[in-house]
């Protein structure tokens, strides 16, 4: 019976063995046959894409079924990587290959990779005509998978930012999966002009809990628009979380009254916030309302209070030095000495 | 079984019972991890969504513990100051050494005492001093009492680090360029993520210029060699597979990064646990699943750190006895986690899979081969039996072993000429007669030294530094200026 054993064993582990070293084989096979494929495409494509000045040639090389999805992940680094005219001739070469109608099939495409590139190449693209293309960007954006989704937020927002923004602005407060620097880097890429007012306006409608999750997006709003809406949660809440993340908002001198209360709020990562909101709008005679900070039980707040007195305007470096040698709290002292270190003073 | 005694058979039986299971699951955990290779390269088809992320990366403090590592550390951290990441720290953590580690990074970073407040929210040996380079702004050097072990040592650069991750590394280990940034990668993809953890890979028998691993090498010496083998198989399918059922229970002490406030809530590392590093990934495991906290700890397949692997048999020996005392006490003090409620399938499956095909298995497979061994030579185990437990053993071992490095040529296409792979299946065959056994008995030494109550203590890792005499000693500094 062993016997049997030994030779159902070794027929299964042999069998099984040849299927990987075959497999090892091919993947080395196609790895190489892949660098080739992207060598020669690079070689041929290269000088048409990137071009500066030249017109796009008359007759450009046929693009075959097998180089489409290299040719599109070129195409798509280089959007990635330049700015301005290339950017439009890579457009130009795209239509002329016949890649957009291919992106367009591809975005029913089962495998991942193929709609990610079709989102993407259609971000690029941005035919503000293609209806077709944008409803079908509208659904993705709210696919299960969050990287899709998110990039069909960021093709939706490059083919006609404004009206992808009511689209997009409720996908921010809602979803978990999508990345906060992700977004940030996409509002950011819109700038402040663009963003502003529908995502203020957006915070404003919505519930504390939610409101909160745009506010981190903030720092890509105009101050004019943010600090109204900043102005009506921050009464409104008690939340720690949101309570410092409407201080790290704050930019306007007539609201250092508020944040000044702060200062003395039960948890730390609300003083902090309000220490750092001094650090940049303070004025000399916040010097005072710093000092008792540098006995704060929190080292972040301590931290935070002694860079601040450093940056209060008008006071003067020797002002600190001696107030680290004078001070009756050691933990203020070293705070202090430490903070003068590092400014290198 | 010549004497046809039932209990032989029942032994017989349930050892290859065993070894067919225990080579199953690492078979199941293979296929998995090819899917996940698959949907992870998939989902890279865009490389970072886009290139303009760089501005948008998490700050990061790299902890590089260190006892008695003159003569490698000043290379390492020369090499982590090329780094292509926006925003770090480098913290070299020096752990009262006795040699001339703290006098060769004053000489060569232009050391000044800092007068640094530590935040003390880990308690550690008292710190002696903290120095901050005048060359190097991003660099601070912690002088402290010996703590015994690394897990101090990490827990004073924890101390010290002021940004929101912190990526702990040995203090030989070289990093590619973008090893950060896709180390980082899943805690910008996926704000649960607290811990990630990436491939080590060997450093003997590389080319490294300038501090970076410019071309891939294979050892000479045959030890090293074997432990290319063994990290490929242990690093892939190992630890990616458990990525979908977030079920990875080490990242490695080598290279791992971590969300700071996460890790120091839950304690930070164990001063006394011996694999401080594997203990703390179970640790936080069982308190968040406790807590009801969502989180993730995951296997990045693409973040790579070469570390110099020991080419002698002392050395060797004391690294994996070391692993095995640190992989019974994990299991052993966390043994709440296993079939905990709300532990999900890192109690349910990655911990008794742990538990009996990593720690139970040094006992089994030595068991196996002592009996069928003996048995076969006292006549009562038949010569197929003893074949096939032969057989299957090493061909499974092989065919592993072969799987690993279909992973890796698809992740990574590490060993670009043809006569690498050829030596790495010769390896692979090579290794499962003598090399696996000695393996095996200091895994059961490893074992039987827990039972007796070892304590932790730094490995005592005899380095060669080849690597680290590749670079040129003005190179980094120029570049920095």
């Amino acid at each position: 019976m062993s016997l049997h054993l030994l030779t159902a064993a070794g027929v299964v582990i042999g069998f099984l063995y040849v299927i990987v070293v075959l497999q090892l084989f091919s993947a080395r096979r196609r790895n190489s046959m892949r660098t080739s494929q992207r060598k020669r495409l690079e070689q041929q494509w290269l000088p048409i894409l990137v071009a500066e000045g030249a017109e796009v040639p008359g007759v450009l090389p046929t693009l075959e079924g097998r180089d489409v999805i290299p040719f599109l992940t070129l195409w798509n680094q280089l959007q990635e990587s330049f700015t301005g005219d290339i950017t439009r001739r890579l457009n130009e070469v795209a239509r002329r290959a016949g890649v957009d109608l291919e992106a367009r099939k591809m975005l029913d495409h089962r495998g991942l990779a193929h709609r990610l590139l079709a989102v993407s190449t259609l971000g690029h693209l941005g035919d503000q005509h293609d209806h077709d293309s944008w409803d079908a960007l509208v659904r993705l954006t709210s696919d299960t998978d969050g990287l899709l989704s998110l990039a069909a937020a960021r093709a939706l927002t490059r083919i006609d930012a404004e009206a992808a923004l009511p689209v997009i602005l409720p996908h921010l407060s809602d979803r978990d999966d999508w990345s906060r620097n992700y977004v940030l880097a996409m509002l950011t890429d819109l700038g402040a002009d663009i963003v502003s007012r529908p995502l203020t306006a957006a915070a404003v409608q919505l519930p504390i809990e939610k409101a909160h999750r745009l506010l981190q997006y903030f720092s890509v709003t105009h101050i004019a628009d943010a600090m109204p809406v900043v102005r009506a949660i921050i009464a409104r809440t008690s939340d720690v979380e949101c309570l410092a993340a409407c201080l790290r908002v704050f930019a306007d001198v007539a609201d250092l009254d508020t944040v000044r209360e702060y200062l003395r709020h039960p948890s730390w990562q609300v003083r902090v916030q309000a220490v750092n909101v001094l650090a940049r709008l303070g004025r000399t005679d916040d010097y005072p309302i710093l000092l008792p900070l540098l006995s704060d039980r929190e080292w972040w707040v301590r931290y935070r209070a002694a860079k601040a007195l450093c940056s209060l305007p008008g006071v003067e470096m020797s002002r600190i030095r001696t107030l680290s040698a004078k001070h009756s709290d050691p933990f203020a002292r070293d705070m202090l000495v430490h903070v003068l270190a590092e400014a290198g003073a | 079984m010549s004497s046809g005694s039932l209990a032989g058979d029942v032994v017989a039986f349930a050892s290859l019972i065993y070894l067919l299971a225990i080579n199953v699951a690492y078979l199941t955990l293979n296929a998995v991890s090819f899917v996940v290779l698959r949907r992870h390269k998939q989902r890279q088809t865009l490389g970072l969504l886009s290139t303009r992320f760089s501005n948008l990366e998490i700050p990061i403090s790299l902890l590089i513990p260190a006892y008695n590592e003159e003569a490698t550390v000043v290379a390492t951290v020369r090499s982590m100051l090329q780094l292509t990441y926006s925003h770090f720290e480098i913290i070299v953590i020096n752990d009262g050494s006795t040699d001339r580690t703290l006098d060769r990074l004053k000489e060569a970073f232009d050391l000044q005492p800092f007068p640094e407040v530590i935040r003390r929210r880990l308690p550690t040996k008292p710190i002696r001093g903290v120095y901050r380079s005048s060359t190097h702004p991003e660099l601070k050097v912690v002088d402290k009492e010996n703590g015994k072990g690394k897990a101090d040592a990490t827990n004073a650069g924890i101390n010290v680090a002021q940004y929101p991750l912190f990526c702990a590394l040995d203090a030989d280990g070289v990093l590619r360029p973008d090893s950060l940034q896709s180390i980082t990668r899943p805690f910008l993809d996926d704000p649960r993520t607290v811990g990630a953890g990436g491939i080590i890979r060997i450093a003997n028998g590389c080319e490294v210029v300038n501090g970076w691993v410019v071309g891939t090498g294979l050892p000479r010496h045959p030890l090293a060699l074997m432990q290319v083998v063994e990290y490929c198989r242990a690093f892939l399918f190992g630890r990616l597979g458990w990525n979908p059922v977030n079920g990875l229970l080490v990242i490695s002490g080598a290279f791992g990064v971590f969300h700071k406030e996460t890790v120091i809530e839950a304690g930070g590392y164990r001063h006394d646990a011996i694999g401080e590093d594997m203990e703390l990934v179970m640790r936080l495991h069982r308190t968040l699943s406790e807590a009801g906290r969502p989180y993730r700890i995951v296997f990045a397949p693409e973040p790579v750190c070469w570390t110099e692997a020991p080419e002698d048999l002392k050395t060797l020996r004391n690294q994996r006895t070391r692993w095995q005392r640190g992989l019974c006490q994990s299991l052993w003090l966390h043994r709440r986690l296993l079939f905990s409620r709300h532990a999900g399938w890192a109690g349910w499956v990655a911990f008794p899979f742990a538990l009996l095909f990593e720690c139970m298995s040094a006992i089994v497979e030595a068991f196996g081969w002592i009996y069928f061994g003996v048995g076969y030579v006292a006549g009562w185990v038949n010569l197929d039996f003893a074949l096939t437990f032969l057989f299957v053993n090493v061909g499974f071992g092989v065919l592993l072993t072969v799987s690993a490095l279909l992973l890796d040529e698809i992740s990574h296409h590490t060993f670009p000429r043809q006569r690498q792979i050829f030596v790495l299946l010769v390896a692979a065959i090579v290794e499962n007669f003598g090399y696996r056994q000695l393996n095996l008995y200091w895994r059961v030494l490893g074992l039987v030294q827990w039972l007796i109550g070892t304590k932790a203590s730094w490995g005592d890792m005899k380095r060669t530094a080849g690597w680290a005499n590749q670079l040129p000693s003005q190179a980094t500094n120029s570049n920095r200026a």
